[in-house]
C-alpha cells in the first residue's frame, strides 16, 4: 500500500527535478560562452590594480601620500582641462595596499557633448604628474569582465543579465539535485565520461555555493544598478535622477559661487583624517570642481568592517556636510557598500584575494564542466556535437591564448594592439580548432605557457618596471598559471585530453557508419 | 596579518569538519560523524565571527569553507588518469530523469526569462522601494537589491514551466499588479 502511495510522489519529484534540469540546460547552454568569458576575466580582474602597476613603466610608488601631494596632483590634472572642454569631476586614487601609486583621473565633457577620461600617474613625493597611465592589459581584462567590451550602458546591462542568469543557474542546480548532501563527496572518475563530468560539475558547484551565490548576485546587481536607479528615479521621483541619487548617495551639488582654483583638498583631507581617527585614504572625488557648491567626497578605508569604507562629504568650498556609510550608518547604505567588496574580494587583504582567485577559476571550470556533460551526454546518446565541441575548445583555448598574447604585447610596449590582436587570435583559434579538431588540446596549453614565460621573462629583464610587492604578486600569478599549464601539458590529464579528441573522432565516425 | 592564528585555526576546523562529514557518508555509524562535522563547521564560523564581527566573519567563514571542500578533491583529480572513460555502448542516460516535454520554443522562454521578467522584477522592486514602511534609504536599497533575485526566480519559472501560456502571462500579470499597487493611493 505504501509503495503505491509513494509512486505519485516519486513521479512528481522526478518531474520537478526534470524541469529544473531543463531550466538549467536552457540557460546554461544559451549563455555558456558569455558566462565563461565573464568568469575567466573576472578571476583576473581581482588583480586589475596590481596588473595596471605591473605593466606600467616608470611608476613611482609609496605606501602613503601626504595631503599636500594629493592637492598638487589634482590641481595639475585640473590644469590639463582642454580648451572648450568642461571638467566634470576629478578623482585621486589613494596609494594603498593593492596599488601603492598615486593615480589621478580627469573626467571631461567635450565641446560636442562627448565624455572624455584621462588618467595620470603622479609622483607621491611632489604631486607632479609623471605621465599618462597606460595599462592596456588591465583595461582589456576589466572591460571584458564588466561590459564584454560593448558600448555603455548596454555592455554593463548584458553582464548584469549574465549575473542574474548565473544566479538562476545556481538555484536550478540546487533544486535539480535532491540528493545534494548525500552526494557531497561523490567523484566517480572511473565511470562514464558523462557521469564523471557530472560529479566534477556538482562538486565544484556545491562546495563553492556560498561564493557562487554571492558573486552572481553582486555581479547581477552591479551590472543592472544603473537601470534600477534610472527606473526608480523615473517612477518614484518623477524622473528626477538627482533626487534619487541624493537618497542613495547623500548630498548632491548646488549652484554656488565659481571657484578660480582647486577646492582646498589638503585641508579637507586633514579634517577627514582627524574625524576618522586616522583611517587611510582610499579615494578623493571632486564633482563640479569650478563650483563652490559642488561635492567633495573623501573615502577612507576601514578594514575592520565588511563595507570597508567610510566617506566624508564636503562642499567644494571646504564646508563639512556629513559622514556617509561605515559604522552607525543606515542598514541600506551599509548593504549597498558591501556589494563591491564582496564581489571583488577586497575585504580580506591578499589572503582573501588569493582565495577569490582560486574560487573564480573553479567557477570558470564549473562552466566548462557543464559543457562537457552536454558533449558527453550527446555522444553517449549517439548524437555527438563534434562541431560545437571543437568551437567550445577553440573559444576557451583562444581566449587564454588571446589574453596571453595581450600580456606579451603590453610588456614589449605594443599595448595599443592588445585588443585587436587578442581578438583576432581568439577568433582564429576558434576557426582553426574547428578545422583541425584532432590537434591535442595540450598544444594550446603549451602555447599559453610559452607566451606567459616570454612575457614574464621580458618583464623581468627590462628596466623601468615597478618592483613593488604588488607587482611581484602579478609575477607570482603568472608563475602559477605557467605551472597550471605545465600540469595540463605534461600531467596525467594530457592523456585524457588526447582521448577526448579521439572520442570526438569516434563520435563522428559512428554517425557515418 | 592580525588574527592569522585564529584564522588558520578556523580553517583547520573546517578541514576537520569536511573529513568528518566524509566519514559520515561512508561509515555505518553516520550520525556521530555528521554531528561532529556540523559542530566543527559552526565552531569555525563562531571563531571568525568572534575575530572579525558578524558580517566580516560570515564573509570569511563562508568563503574559506569552499576551499576546505575543494581541497578534498585535488588529489583524486590530479592522480586520476582521466575524468571518466569512454563508453562505447550507447545509453539513454537512464539515471537522469526524463526531460520534461517542451512546450513552446526556447526563444519565447528566453523572452519571458529576459525582458518580461525584468519588467516584473523592476515593478515589484519599485513597489517595495516606495511602499514599505521603512526609512527611505532602507526601502530603496531593499527594493533595488531584490530586483536581481526576483528576476532570477522569474527566469527559473520561465525556463522550467511546461506551459508556455503561463510562462508568458505570469510576468505580464506581475508587472500589471505591481503597476496597480504603485498607482493605488
Amino acid at each position: 500500500m505504501s509503495r503505491r502511495a509513494d509512486r505519485p510522489t516519486a513521479a512528481r519529484g522526478n518531474r520537478f527535478v526534470a524541469r529544473m534540469i531543463e531550466s538549467h540546460s536552457i540557460l546554461g547552454l544559451s549563455f555558456a560562452v558569455l558566462i565563461y568569458v565573464v568568469s575567466l576575466t573576472g578571476a583576473f580582474t581581482i588583480f586589475a590594480p596590481e596588473v595596471a602597476l605591473w605593466e606600467s613603466r616608470e611608476v613611482p610608488t609609496a605606501p602613503v601620500v601626504a595631503p599636500d601631494q594629493y592637492e598638487q596632483a589634482l590641481a595639475a590634472a585640473l590644469a590639463r582641462t582642454q580648451e572648450g572642454y568642461e571638467a566634470l569631476n576629478l578623482v585621486a586614487y589613494g596609494a594603498g595596499r593593492f596599488q601603492p601609486a598615486l593615480v589621478v583621473r580627469l573626467n571631461e565633457r567635450t565641446a560636442d557633448g562627448e565624455f572624455a577620461q584621462t588618467n595620470w600617474i603622479a609622483d607621491p613625493s611632489s604631486g607632479e604628474l609623471v605621465g599618462e597611465l597606460d595599462s592596456p592589459l588591465a583595461h582589456l581584462v576589466e572591460e571584458l569582465h564588466v561590459a564584454l567590451y560593448l558600448p555603455a550602458p548596454w555592455g554593463r546591462y548584458l553582464v548584469g543579465l549574465l549575473g542574474v542568469c548565473m544566479f538562476c543557474l545556481m538555484i536550478s542546480g540546487i533544486l535539480a539535485h535532491p540528493s545534494i548532501f548525500r552526494d557531497a563527496f561523490k567523484l566517480r572518475v572511473e565511470r562514464s565520461k558523462r557521469m564523471a563530468w557530472t560529479d566534477v560539475h556538482n562538486r565544484l558547484s556545491v562546495w563553492g555555493l556560498p561564493f557562487h551565490l554571492v558573486i552572481t548576485f553582486t555581479g547581477g546587481f552591479l551590472g543592472i544598478a544603473g537601470l534600477i536607479v534610472g527606473v526608480l528615479a523615473l517612477v518614484a521621483y518623477d524622473g528626477d535622477q538627482e533626487a534619487a541619487l541624493r537618497s542613495i548617495n547623500g548630498p548632491q551639488a548646488v549652484e554656488s559661487r565659481p571657484l578660480a582654483s582647486l577646492p582646498p583638498v589638503a585641508a579637507v583631507l586633514a579634517d577627514a583624517a582627524a574625524r576618522s581617527g586616522g583611517l587611510p585614504l582610499e579615494l578623493v572625488v571632486i564633482n563640479d570642481p569650478d563650483n563652490a557648491g559642488g561635492i567633495l567626497q573623501v573615502s577612507l578605508l576601514d578594514p575592520g568592517i565588511l563595507d570597508g569604507r567610510t566617506t566624508y562629504i564636503y562642499r567644494n568650498s571646504g564646508e563639512f556636510l556629513e559622514r556617509y556609510g561605515g559604522e552607525g550608518a543606515p542598514a541600506g547604505i551599509r548593504a549597498l557598500a558591501m556589494v563591491q567588496p564582496l564581489h571583488y574580494g577586497t575585504f580580506g587583504g591578499y589572503a582573501m584575494k588569493a582565495i577569490y582567485f582560486l574560487l573564480a577559476l573553479a567557477l570558470t571550470w564549473m562552466t566548462s564542466s557543464g559543457m562537457q556533460i552536454w558533449f558527453h551526454r550527446r555522444a553517449q546518446q549517439g548524437r555527438p556535437v563534434a562541431g560545437y565541441r571543437a568551437a567550445w575548445e577553440g573559444m576557451t583555448g583562444g581566449l587564454s591564448i588571446g589574453l596571453a598574447v595581450a600580456c606579451l604585447l603590453s610588456v614589449i610596449g605594443f599595448g595599443n594592439l592588445c585588443l585587436p590582436v587578442s581578438l583576432v587570435v581568439w577568433v582564429a583559434t576558434i576557426g582553426l580548432r574547428m578545422v583541425f579538431p584532432s590537434v591535442p588540446y595540450r598544444y594550446l596549453a603549451a602555447l599559453v605557457a610559452s607566451l606567459l614565460v616570454l612575457a614574464l621573462g621580458m618583464r623581468l629583464g627590462s628596466r623601468g618596471f615597478a618592483d613593488a610587492f604588488q607587482a611581484q604578486v602579478v609575477n607570482g600569478i603568472l608563475v602559477a598559471l605557467i605551472a597550471g599549464c605545465a600540469v595540463l601539458v605534461f600531467g596525467t590529464r594530457a592523456r585524457e585530453l588526447e582521448s577526448g579528441i579521439s572520442e570526438t573522432r569516434s563520435g563522428r565516425e559512428s554517425i557515418t557508419r | 596579518m592580525p588574527g592569522a592564528l585564529p584564522l588558520w585555526t578556523a580553517f583547520a576546523l573546517q578541514l576537520l569538519a569536511v573529513s568528518s562529514l566524509a566519514r559520515a557518508r561512508g561509515d555505518r555509524a553516520r550520525l556521530p560523524w555528521l554531528v561532529l562535522g556540523l559542530t566543527l563547521f559552526v565552531a569555525a564560523l563562531a571563531l571568525v565571527i568572534d575575530l572579525f564581527g558578524t558580517a566580516l566573519g560570515l564573509a570569511w567563514g563562508l568563503t574559506v569553507v569552499s576551499l576546505a571542500g575543494y581541497l578534498r578533491f585535488v588529489r583524486p583529480l590530479l592522480v586520476a588518469p582521466s575524468i571518466g572513460v569512454v563508453r562505447r555502448v550507447e545509453r539513454g542516460g537512464a539515471d537522469v530523469p526524463q526531460a520534461a516535454v517542451r512546450r513552446g520554443p526556447v526563444v519565447l522562454r528566453l523572452l519571458a526569462a529576459g525582458p518580461l521578467y525584468l519588467l516584473a522584477a523592476l515593478g515589484i522592486g519599485v513597489v517595495l522601494a516606495t511602499r514599505l514602511p521603512w526609512a527611505e534609504v532602507n526601502r530603496l536599497m531593499l527594493g533595488g537589491m531584490l530586483v536581481p533575485v526576483l528576476w532570477a526566480l522569474g527566469a527559473l519559472h520561465a525556463t522550467a514551466d511546461t506551459r508556455i501560456v503561463r510562462v508568458l502571462a505570469a510576468p505580464l500579470l506581475l508587472a500589471l499588479v505591481s503597476a496597480a499597487l504603485f498607482f493605488v493611493p
